[in-house]
């Protein structure tokens, strides 16, 4: 077990390298010099550009910015925002928690939703709870995320006044306005993901109610809510945690459109506003951090396993 | 029931199944109106009647006119032509470059190694980060969009095709073949493509629906396909500003957008069933802009 | 199946949406008690105001930026030596009194006794000195003291200024300006900050203090309460101050249309940069007062006058009777009420306003347009014309003109880029034909830093730079006046930039906003002697 979790943490490295160089260049090749953006639009001397390219490292050969970057980066040190002149890290750690608050919540949701709808549907096979559930999670992956938020703010915020049409209150301003704010947020966001996971859900009880030993449980005699949740479901779970590491994963990165919809001062809009901006301290970071985060979701999925289903060997 | 069906057609087979057949039903008056654009638009999508500017639905302008007095249906109409040919090209590019890779990955097993590390290493993005990034790097032009959904969508497909392969693999009619001193080319070209084929279109079909999510997505944030061209997008994007005095702006678009990507997951779908029931876990990642 | 799972599974169902409906209405109560109130925790007597803005900051170094909306801000916490008026001309702020020698070479300013920076220091010439020269570093438009030799104390609250050539008023314009303003700091500060955009600390003399900047979130302003005020009356920048908030924020709302819920909501009580189309909406309800925002802002086309097609005069003259700036600016905005058509390069509210060479405006006559392009020889090359998306109202104008030069038959690439490409790529003669900018420019002299040689464009010439050296020099308004007649009508006939709409800013206030002096209706916020009365 420890020496498979070793082996997962160093498989890492490669991969983190990878998107990292990767990122790297992607930023360098992108038109634009952060030195503009950065001293006004008008009237700057060259001078005052090459003084600024300077400050910024920008004026050295990109090889060597790659390298003072990695092994700075590779020390923890991702260096100052172009745009903020403030630590990266600082930066990020501020926008973190938006988009935390955002991907939680709507994984919450998801589970809440999804799996009970999942389950009841693959019970009531071919019924119209089924044909309902079937036909909500095709649509729900069909809608795209930031029209249904467009939508929900003229029905629930516009319309209604229910609900604020956007931004954001952090939770320690009280637990109400920040939940107030992040309503209709969750729900455009987790629509997809509670369709998918309900779709999931549905086909691999159904997939597991067709196997024998779920007969042999019936024929014993057990009560059906004991074979459903102890056996079937137990035996789904696999799959269905599978699902929900993938949707925490890619809802971290996704929410972009939903933050910029709702105008949530998350990390995805950081990022894109950073590149917008040239600030290539942010993108890279940025992107560095959230893929780490869903390959550390990917481990603690594959951890899971174990605990799910013993059986489970950790040689691959 | 079961032995009624074998007794049809393949193509009513394919009719028979509900998934597929309301898929067609909600997909074919699209690709009809992404084909026949020019004729069935009433107007220029790009011609400027600032005098007529934000005017309701009426018979002149079913979908009324935007912040320009441009015909919002003529818009939508030819929107509907960019959006199918940003999806289906990609969904064409995905298939041919993740066929090759995905071949010879599964195939030859050196190549394998490095393929899956970058292919993984691809899949770990945030894709539609990703694709903000490539759209910043490659510049706004149509094709450029084409070229990121592709690289974005291609290792998912490689996934599949090399899947296939190495399952195939193993069976007996490939090592007869190689018994018989069959070029591994031809395995590849005559034994073992046909046979990855079925999973092959279900997954470019959902990558076709996935095209045009992110293309949306994309030219939301002012990053797909450059205006004014009107991809469907690009024009809720412009109409944000208007929500709240003309929603017509956005709601039709969007609901475009929905229906297209609705039929194909559909067909999908139905395809899945028909051409291989056991893939019904295919689905193992999200489709969706949120992902 | 079990029907009992069935109910119990049902049961759950119905539990979690009650559970969902109950969280819904509990939150969905009026929310001013929690809103507003719990932001920012501080005593409920606290008198707040919030105000929206449109972007965030890239830097708080006023000194260093034109861009806004960081003058929004900045104004109630630093100040200059001069300030601009109701009527947009400079008038004294720091500085009690001025005077100019015979041959306009050597300038004195005493500077008000007893002000307080934030830091408790008093204002001093040295704070003033290191700050104009840090002002003259970092700024933008520092070229603009190119010919200033010398600068130093006569005493602590004297200040000279020694210049190479002859200045005029045009001094107190630059000094006055509140696009990268000549703001005033402790010297300190000015000095060890000698870079533009990093500035150590936020330090001025203005009625409210800098507290924090939470980025794309919020800026907090506290009351400064050791603030010295002019005694004069109130007059725009100038006069008699008071801070009638505790505390202002200014939330970052880059939404629009959140930024027009917000204030319906009554979450804010000043609102930025809105979309005109909510005009008349607006202004149907009670309790919000829609602002129209003077002066007009001129939306003007650049051409490259450095290379490609527009070096070529008929090619530019094309395109200058292409141009139906009727149309343009009905596509730009949603309601009449924001545009206006004036053939002047200054502004409407400027004095010297002025219809000279108004001939060559809002021509729309395209056969003369193809007169001209035939002329120049044209063969459909296409034009470079670069579109930055993320302003609407400049979008939308290049749209409306690209449009109009395709019916001329200019062949027209749209090149719509964000603005870090944008501003790379206009700086570029290679890559750049035409772009949309927007200013105001309420004196000729100011047109000089634009138009000059040095501004993307690169429009110069020997007419041209006499005028704007007859300009700085003189000091009578009506010779001035002459002069701005002859720049406008040389800055036509050379086509040096083509105006293709003026514009006017939208903001709104809930009607518990006072604003005595108006102020709020003039360019930037001015929110001294705003209150609230609940």
């Amino acid at each position: 077990m420890w020496l498979y979790l070793l082996k997962r943490i160093l498989a890492f490295i490669p991969a983190v390298f990878i998107v990292a160089t990767l990122i790297f260049f992607l930023t360098r090749v992108v038109p634009g010099d952060p030195a503009w953006v950065l001293v006004g639009h008008q009237l700057s001397s060259e001078e005052r550009l090459a003084e600024v390219r300077q400050e910024l490292g920008l004026d050295k050969p990109i090889h060597t910015q790659y390298v003072m970057w990695l092994s700075k980066a590779m020390q923890g040190d991702f260096g100052t925002s172009i745009f903020f002149q403030q630590p990266v890290v600082k930066v990020i750690a501020q926008r973190f928690p938006v988009t935390l608050s955002l991907t939680v919540l709507s994984l919450l949701l998801t589970i809440l939703v999804g799996i009970p709808l999942g389950i009841f549907s693959a019970i009531r096979h071919n019924t119209r709870v089924d044909h309902f559930s079937t036909f909500f999670s095709v649509l729900g992956i069909s809608l795209p995320s930031f029209w249904v938020g467009f939508l929900l703010i003229l029905l629930f915020s516009v319309t209604l006044g229910w609900f604020p049409t956007s931004g954001y209150r952090s939770l320690s301003l009280g637990f109400i306005p920040w939940i107030r704010h992040l309503i209709l947020p969750v729900v455009s966001l987790s629509l997809a993901e509670m369709a998918l996971l309900t779709r999931m859900t549905r086909s691999s009880m159904l997939d597991v109610l067709g196997r024998d030993y779920i007969h042999t449980a019936r024929a014993k005699g057990l009560g059906e809510g004991r074979v459903i949740i102890k056996h079937a479901f137990r035996n789904a779970l696999v799959t269905v945690v599978t699902v929900i590491g993938l949707i925490f994963a890619l809802g971290l990165g996704g929410s972009v459109l939903i933050e910029n919809v709702f105008a949530l001062p998350g990390l995805g809009r950081l990022i894109v506003s950073a590149a917008v901006r040239r600030d290539y301290p942010i993108v890279q970071a940025g992107m560095i951090y959230l893929t780490g985060v869903a390959l550390l979701v990917n481990l603690i999925v594959d951890i899971s396993y174990s605990w799910i289903n013993p059986q489970v060997a950790y040689e691959k | 029931m079961r032995s009624e069906t074998r007794r049809f057609s393949p193509i009513c087979r394919y009719l028979r199944n509900r998934l597929f057949l309301t898929g067609m039903i909600i997909l074919t008056p699209m690709i009809l109106i992404a084909v026949f654009a020019p004729i069935i638009a009433p107007s220029d999508p790009l011609e400027i009647d600032a005098v007529n500017k934000f005017q309701t639905l009426s018979r002149e302008h079913p979908f009324g006119t935007d912040e320009f007095g441009r015909d919002v249906f003529s818009r939508v109409v030819h929107g509907a032509t960019i959006s199918l040919r940003v999806g289906g090209l990609t969904a064409l590019l995905t298939a041919i470059i993740g066929v090759f890779i995905g071949l010879a990955s599964g195939f030859y097993k050196l190549l394998d190694a490095v393929i899956m590390r970058f292919m993984d290493g691809l899949m770990i993005f945030p894709g539609l980060l990703l694709g903000i990034l490539l759209m910043a790097a490659l510049g706004p032009h149509e094709f450029n969009v084409v070229l990121a959904m592709t690289i974005l969508y291609t290792p998912r497909i490689v996934r599949i095709v090399r899947g296939a392969v190495l399952e195939i693999k193993t069976q007996d009619f490939v090592d007869a073949a190689r018994v018989i001193g069959v070029s591994n080319i031809r395995i590849l070209w005559r034994h073992i493509l046909p046979n990855c084929l079925a999973p092959l279109i279900v997954q470019v079909t959902f990558g076709f629906a996935w095209a045009i999510l992110v293309e949306s997505g994309l030219s939301f944030l002012g990053l797909g396909t450059p205006p004014p061209a009107p991809s469907w997008g690009n024009i809720i994007s412009d109409g944000r500003e208007f929500i709240r005095n003309a929603p017509w702006l956005m709601i039709f678009p969007g609901l475009m957008i929905s229906a297209s990507v609705l039929g194909l997951n559909l067909i999908g779908d139905g395809l899945r069933d028909i051409l291989d029931p056991r893939l019904r876990n295919i689905r193992s990642q999200p489709e969706s802009t949120a992902g | 199946m079990g029907n009992r799972l069935g109910r119990i599974i049902t049961a759950i169902f119905f539990s979690l949406g009650l559970f969902f409906l109950s969280l819904m209405t509990y939150c969905s109560g009026k929310q001013g008690q929690t809103e507003e109130g719990s932001n920012l925790v501080g005593a409920s007597e606290e008198v707040i105001l919030h105000v929206a803005l449109w972007t965030s900051f890239p830097t708080l170094d006023w000194q260093s930026t034109v861009s806004h909306p960081l003058p929004q801000a900045m104004l109630p916490v630093f100040e200059g030596l001069f300030g601009l008026s109701k009527d947009f001309v400079p008038v004294p702020e720091l500085v009690l009194d001025w005077e100019v020698s015979e041959d306009k070479l050597k300038w004195t300013f005493n500077i008000r006794k007893g002000v307080k920076f934030h830091n408790g220091k008093e204002l001093t010439a040295e704070d003033v000195i290191s700050s104009l020269k840090r002002w003259r570093r970092v700024s933008p438009r520092g070229v603009m003291f190119n010919h200033l030799r010398e600068i130093f104390a006569e005493d602590k609250y004297t200040i000279r200024m020694f210049f190479d050539q002859p200045i005029g008023r045009f001094l107190l314009l630059i000094l006055a300006a509140d696009e990268s303003k000549a703001v005033i700091m402790p010297q300190e500060i000015a000095d060890s900050s000698p870079l533009g955009g990093a500035l150590n600390e936020i330090v001025g003399t203005g009625p409210y203090r800098f507290e924090e900047y939470r980025t794309e979130q919020y800026l907090e302003l506290s009351r400064f309460e050791d603030y010295v005020s002019r005694s004069d009356p109130p007059d725009y920048h100038s006069g008699r101050k008071e801070a009638n908030f505790d505390r202002i924020i200014f939330w970052i709302v880059p939404e629009a249309s959140t930024r027009v819920a917000g204030l319906e909501r009554d979450e804010y009580d000043i609102v930025t940069r809105l979309p005109d189309a909510d005009y008349k909406r607006l202004l149907q309800i009670e309790e919000i007062d829609p602002i129209i925002t003077v002066p007009a802002l001129l939306d003007y086309l650049i051409l490259n006058h450095r290379k490609g097609l527009f070096t070529d005069i008929n090619m530019r003259r094309a395109v200058q009777s292409a141009i139906d700036v009727e149309e343009v600016s009905r596509c730009m905005m949603a309601s009449k009420e924001f545009w206006t058509l004036n053939p002047s390069i200054y502004p409407p509210e400027s004095p010297y306003n002025t219809d000279e060479a108004s001939h060559y405006y809002h021509q729309n006559d395209v056969a003369k347009a193809k007169d001209f392009l035939r002329k120049a020889g044209y063969d459909g090359e296409a034009v470079k014309f670069l579109v930055l998306r993320d302003e609407p109202e400049i979008y939308r104008a290049s749209i409306a003109i690209g449009e109009q030069l395709k019916a001329v038959g200019i062949e027209v690439d749209l090149l719509i880029y964000d603005l870090a490409t944008w501003v790379a790529k206009r700086a570029n003669p290679d890559e750049m034909d035409m772009f949309i900018s927007k200013g105001y420019w309420l004196d000729p002299s100011l047109f000089h830093a634009e138009f000059g040689g040095r501004f993307p464009g690169w429009f110069i010439s020997a007419e041209t730079e006499a005028v704007f050296d007859k300009l700085a020099m003189e000091t009578d308004f009506e010779k001035r006046f002459v002069l701005g007649k002859e720049l406008q009508r040389l800055f036509y006939e050379k086509v040096a930039f083509i105006n293709v709409s003026y514009h006017y800013g939208f903001k709104a206030k809930r009607s518990s906003v006072k604003d005595p002096e108006n102020n709020l209706s003039r360019g930037n916020l001015t929110l001294h002697n705003v209150r609230i009365d609940r």
